[in-house]
Formats: C-alpha cells, sequence, structure tokens
C-alpha cells in the first residue's frame, strides 16, 4: 500500500517527523500514510501517542520537524494557503464540542461561512440541510448551555461540514459522550462522511467504533502501522 | 450571523469589563471635551476684549504677556494721526486685588471705549466716565465685592467710590474693574503708557501698510491683526497647549483601560480564537474582530463621554464662582478631534491585543488549553 510515488492521494505525507520540548518528547518517527479520497479511517493508539499531534501536521495546525503534508499534491507553504484548507478543505471536530458560548447554534454553525464570506442564502441553505442531516434542525435558535452533549457534538459537526470540506479531521470526537451518544454521532459521522464523499481521519480509543471505518491505522513509538493489512506499517 | 454579530456577542460576554473600557474612554472624551473647551473659551474671551475694540493691536514687542507691555501714550497720538487711522484707543490692563479675590481684572480705558459703550448700563452713566476718580464695575465684580452706586470698593491698597456697574457679556469684563486711563496709570504706576492701542483704520486693505508702519518708526512696537495676534501670542499658545496636553493625557488612561480589557479578552478566549482559526478565520479576520470590539467599547466610550463632557460643562456654566467665564459653545474642530482621537486611542489600545491573537498558535492552544 505504498503510494508516496502512485496516482495522486487526498492525503498524503511520507517519514513525518515531530518531536516537542527540544526534542525531549519525540511523538512522531517517520510516520508515512497516504489516503484515497472518501476513505474513513480510524487512528487509534493510548494517550500521547500522538494521534491529536497528527491530525495537526494534516491540517497544517502545526508544522513537521521533517516530512511533508500533501493535501490533494499541495504542500503547505503560506499562512494565505492554511487559511484556504481550513476553509474550505478541512473540517475539524474535537473531543469537547468548542462551541462559542452566548451564540445560539445556528450563529455557531454559520462561523465558517462568516470566516469564508459565503453568500446568506447560500449558507442558509446549506445550515437548513445540514442541520436536518444531524437532527439539530429544531434547536438551531437555542443556545448551547441548553443542549446535551450529543447535540452539542451534532452542531459542532454541522459546522465542521458547512462549508463543504473534502476532509474531516475527527480528535476523539465521542470521546466525552455517553455509551448511547458516542454510538449515535459516530454513526451519524460515518453516515454523513459517506452520503457526502468526504475523506475522514478520527482519532479515537474505541476500537470498536474504529472498525467500522474503512481502515484502522494504529499510532505506535511514533509510527503508523495499518492493522487492516497486517499490521504492517502504513507506507 | 456576521462578523459584527460575533463583535457584539463578544463585548457583551463580560459586562463589567467592556464597561471598564467605556468608562476610560468616557473619561477622556469628557476631560478633554470640558478642558479644551473651557480653556479655548477663556482663550476666546480674552481675544474677543481685543477684537471688539479693533482690526490691530499695538503692543511692546518681545513681552511674554501683554501685563508687562508698555506702549508710549505719545506714540499712540501720534499714530492717531496717520491719515488711513481711523480711531487708536489705549488700553492699560492690570490686576487688582481685593478681601477675598486676589485677582480681578482692571481696565484703564478711557470714555470711548467700546467696552463701555457696548456694555449694558445697570447703574450709573457712560457720560460720567472719567469726569471723577470713580470707578466702574462688571455686574459680577459689584457682586463679590458686595457694593453698589455711590459706594467705596477697596481694591489693593486703596479703595474707590463705585460711579457705575454695566453687564457684559464677556467673564473677564463682567468680573473686572475700569477705572480712567489716568487713574490707572497711576494706580499701577505705569505713567504716560497704556499696554495697547487698539486701532481701526478707515480701510481693511491699508492693513498691511499700517503694520509696515508702526515696524518702521516704531522698533520697539510690534502691530499685528486681532486674529493674528490670537495664533501668536505666547500665553494663548500656551494655555492652548496645556489643554491639548491635559486632555491627551486623560486619553492616554483612556487608552490603557481599553488595552487592558482587549489584553484580558483576549487572554481569556485563547482556545476560541484558536477555534475560530481552526474554523477558517484569517489572522486578519481575527485582528478585525479584536479591533471591532475595541471600535465598539470606543464608540459607546465617546458616546457616553460627550454626554457627561456637556453635563459637566452645563453644570460648570451655573457655578457662581464660573459664570461668564466658562464658555461652553464647543467648537466642531475640537469635538472632530475629540472624537478622531478617541478613535485612534481605542484601535492603538487594540494594537497589542490583535497582534497577539493574530499570533495565537492554534496547535498550542488547542494543546495545551
Amino acid at each position: 500500500m505504498n503510494t508516496c510515488n502512485s496516482i495522486k492521494p487526498i492525503i498524503e505525507f511520507c517519514n513525518l517527523w515531530k518531536s516537542f520540548d527540544h526534542d525531549r518528547i519525540q511523538v512522531l518517527r517517520g510516520a508515512s500514510l497516504s489516503l484515497e479520497a472518501k476513505e474513513t479511517v480510524a487512528l487509534v493508539g493510548a494517550s500521547g501517542c500522538g494521534k491529536s499531534t497528527l491530525l495537526h501536521l494534516i491540517a497544517g495546525l502545526d508544522e513537521p520537524d521533517q516530512g511533508v503534508v500533501y493535501i490533494e499534491g499541495k504542500a503547505l507553504n503560506k499562512c494565505r494557503e492554511l487559511t484556504y484548507r481550513l476553509r474550505h478543505q478541512i473540517g475539524f471536530v474535537f473531543q469537547l464540542h468548542n462551541l462559542i458560548p452566548n451564540l445560539t447554534l445556528r450563529e455557531n454553525c454559520l462561523i465558517p461561512a462568516v470566516a469564508a464570506g459565503t453568500n446568506r442564502k447560500q449558507a442558509k441553505a446549506r445550515l437548513e440541510r445540514l442541520a436536518e442531516a444531524t437532527g439539530i434542525a429544531d434547536r438551531l435558535h437555542h443556545r448551547i448551555q441548553d443542549l446535551s452533549g450529543g447535540e452539542r457534538q451534532r452542531t459542532a459537526l454541522c459546522r465542521a461540514l458547512m462549508n463543504g470540506p473534502q476532509i474531516i479531521l475527527a480528535d476523539e470526537p465521542t470521546g466525552s459522550l455517553d455509551d448511547v451518544s458516542r454510538v449515535r454521532v459516530f454513526e451519524l459521522l460515518l453516515k454523513l462522511m459517506r452520503e457526502e464523499g468526504i475523506t475522514m481521519i478520527m482519532a479515537t480509543h474505541d476500537l470498536d467504533l474504529g472498525r467500522r471505518c474503512d481502515r484502522v491505522i494504529r499510532v505506535q513509538r511514533g509510527t503508523l502501522f495499518d492493522e487492516t493489512s497486517d499490521h504492517q506499517p502504513s507506507l | 450571523m456576521t462578523l459584527l454579530r460575533l463583535i457584539l456577542t463578544n463585548t457583551q460576554r463580560h459586562c463589567i469589563r467592556t464597561l471598564i473600557g467605556v468608562a476610560g474612554i468616557a473619561f477622556g472624551v469628557a476631560a478633554m471635551m470640558t478642558v479644551v473647551t473651557l480653556l479655548q473659551g477663556a482663550v476666546n474671551m480674552f481675544q474677543r476684549i481685543l477684537k471688539d475694540d479693533s482690526e490691530i493691536i499695538v503692543f511692546e514687542r518681545h513681552v511674554s504677556d501683554l501685563f508687562f507691555s508698555n506702549v508710549a501714550i505719545s506714540d499712540i497720538e501720534i499714530m492717531g494721526t496717520w491719515p488711513m487711522v481711523e480711531q487708536v484707543l489705549p488700553s492699560l490692563f492690570g490686576l487688582v486685588s481685593s478681601e477675598d479675590r486676589p485677582v480681578i481684572a482692571c481696565f484703564g480705558v478711557t470714555a470711548d471705549s467700546p467696552r463701555l459703550k457696548g456694555a449694558e448700563w445697570i447703574e450709573g452713566n457712560l457720560s460720567d466716565f472719567g469726569q471723577s476718580r470713580d470707578i466702574v464695575l462688571g455686574s459680577r465684580a459689584a457682586e463679590f465685592l458686595g457694593v453698589k452706586l455711590g459706594d467705596s470698593a477697596p481694591l489693593g491698597h486703596d479703595s474707590f467710590p463705585v460711579g457705575g456697574i454695566i453687564r457684559t457679556e464677556n467673564g473677564f469684563e463682567d468680573g473686572g474693574v475700569f477705572m480712567p486711563l489716568a487713574q490707572a496709570q497711576e494706580f499701577f504706576h505705569k505713567n504716560g503708557v497704556a499696554s495697547i492701542a487698539s486701532v481701526s483704520l478707515f480701510d481693511d486693505d491699508l492693513r498691511e501698510a499700517f503694520i509696515a508702519k508702526v515696524k518702521e518708526g516704531f522698533p520697539d512696537l510690534t502691530a499685528l491683526e486681532t486674529e493674528e495676534f490670537g495664533n501668536s501670542y505666547s500665553q494663548f499658545r500656551i494655555i492652548e497647549a496645556t489643554a491639548w496636553a491635559v486632555g491627551g493625557s486623560a486619553f492616554l488612561l483612556g487608552g490603557l483601560s481599553v488595552a487592558n480589557t482587549m489584553i484580558m479578552s483576549v487572554f481569556g478566549r485563547i482556545r476560541e480564537i484558536a477555534i475560530l482559526r481552526v474554523n477558517g478565520f484569517s489572522p486578519t479576520q481575527i485582528a478585525s474582530l479584536i479591533f471591532g470590539e475595541s471600535s465598539v467599547i470606543t464608540f459607546f466610550g465617546v458616546a457616553l463621554g460627550i454626554g457627561v463632557g456637556f453635563g459637566t460643562m452645563l453644570v460648570l456654566q451655573r457655578v457662581p464662582l464660573f459664570q461668564g467665564y466658562v464658555d461652553t459653545q464647543l467648537h466642531g474642530s475640537v469635538l472632530g478631534v475629540v472624537v478622531a482621537l478617541a478613535f485612534v486611542t481605542g484601535i492603538g489600545g487594540a494594537l497589542y491585543p490583535a497582534l497577539y491573537a493574530m499570533r495565537i498558535h492554534p496547535a498550542e492552544a488547542l494543546r495545551f488549553e
């Protein structure tokens, strides 16, 4: 499954290194991965193994010490490109919903549209469709503090999908939810990814949920192992 | 949902903090408006004293204050003979004191002074002025000295019979004493001189010629058009500079309060700013958000400050001590400068917080918070 030099994948990186605290904490040691469009991938591993770091590197929020991340064959060069990537190509879902208090669900969901300067009519139509799909249509005018954890996470998902990204990076999106909500939110996430044809990388501790993705990648000792292909490094 | 909605929501989230910022700007606006207007009012009032008399003022060259200026009456008389001159009036300025008032403006004038001619005579007659030792008091001066027509007014080491009481709109005049010129010369030990000569010409076009003639004939004297005098007189410039400096200091405090409010606001939501960044906000949009918030604070601060400033001036106008001295006529240019300075201060105060917010590293903010 080496893809570094084959057809253009949507996400690709080879030999990615990242350390913190002046190289004292080595998190990624030559991680490589290639994903085709519309694939869903579960990133599993122990806490602190580098799952979130990897998601940040893919999004361009952080810079690797070595190696380059390519999205649709393009590396990130400038701040302007990062903004474009976060605005149009990538949506983020976090473990905590990270919604802005004092704003309604509707306003929270529209934040990416405000950032991108999307036409109001288009943004409204998109929001209505996504709110229907995520099951929050009847709560759009409520404030965050009036919602359950599951509803907040569905709102966060709605926000991540607002600008129609090609990739969703989900950092333990069900980590703070109870068992019932966890399964519901995950199923919704997976369903939407498949319906919208979005590539997803989801960091999770829950191997049972992870196995329902197309691929399961284990992060171990700073390297990636594809568990769906007999524990071989993913490169 | 717009950027403005986001800005307004953020300012409403910590009302007390926002109010402190608003109060800081309001304080700056109110202080500058009040101080500048009052001092400019005082300057204008003094300028009006001179303007009412004439188009040109002649005074001694290189004096720091008109009170120290000496223009010989003989020189004034010569100027009066020049064909271009319609009228030359000498005035002697001095300060006297009474028991409760350490400073009272005193004007040594002749009976044809427009100050006396244009005033409302409450008691006494203009025709009697200069016929005896009698002095004329402004109505406020008569009030605080507690004297009326025929009484004796104690001034300095002497006392003078009151021959008239007049009311003028000018605070300096209404709180002042008018003495016949000769008597004032004697009282202030300035025999044969006046402080200024107020000159009226037959034709405005002759002003330059008159000024040149004074320069040529009397090298110790300076002739200036009254407008020009107002702009060049060092005392006025010092007063105006002081007013702007005091107001500027108040604005500095206002700017610091906005800076503090915005810094607290940014530091308190580093993660939120990182989330905005992750959701596609550019660093410029993040900065716009911060500048927008400070602009909202400044806007309300300016509105409140203008209200407080006007209120303060109205109150001062009603305080007996300030009556006649307080000119609450706010000039558009002053208001414009104050509002512009308020926004510069508000934006300046948000500069560091905005730069800080722009530089927030989303990955670090998400990792550690």
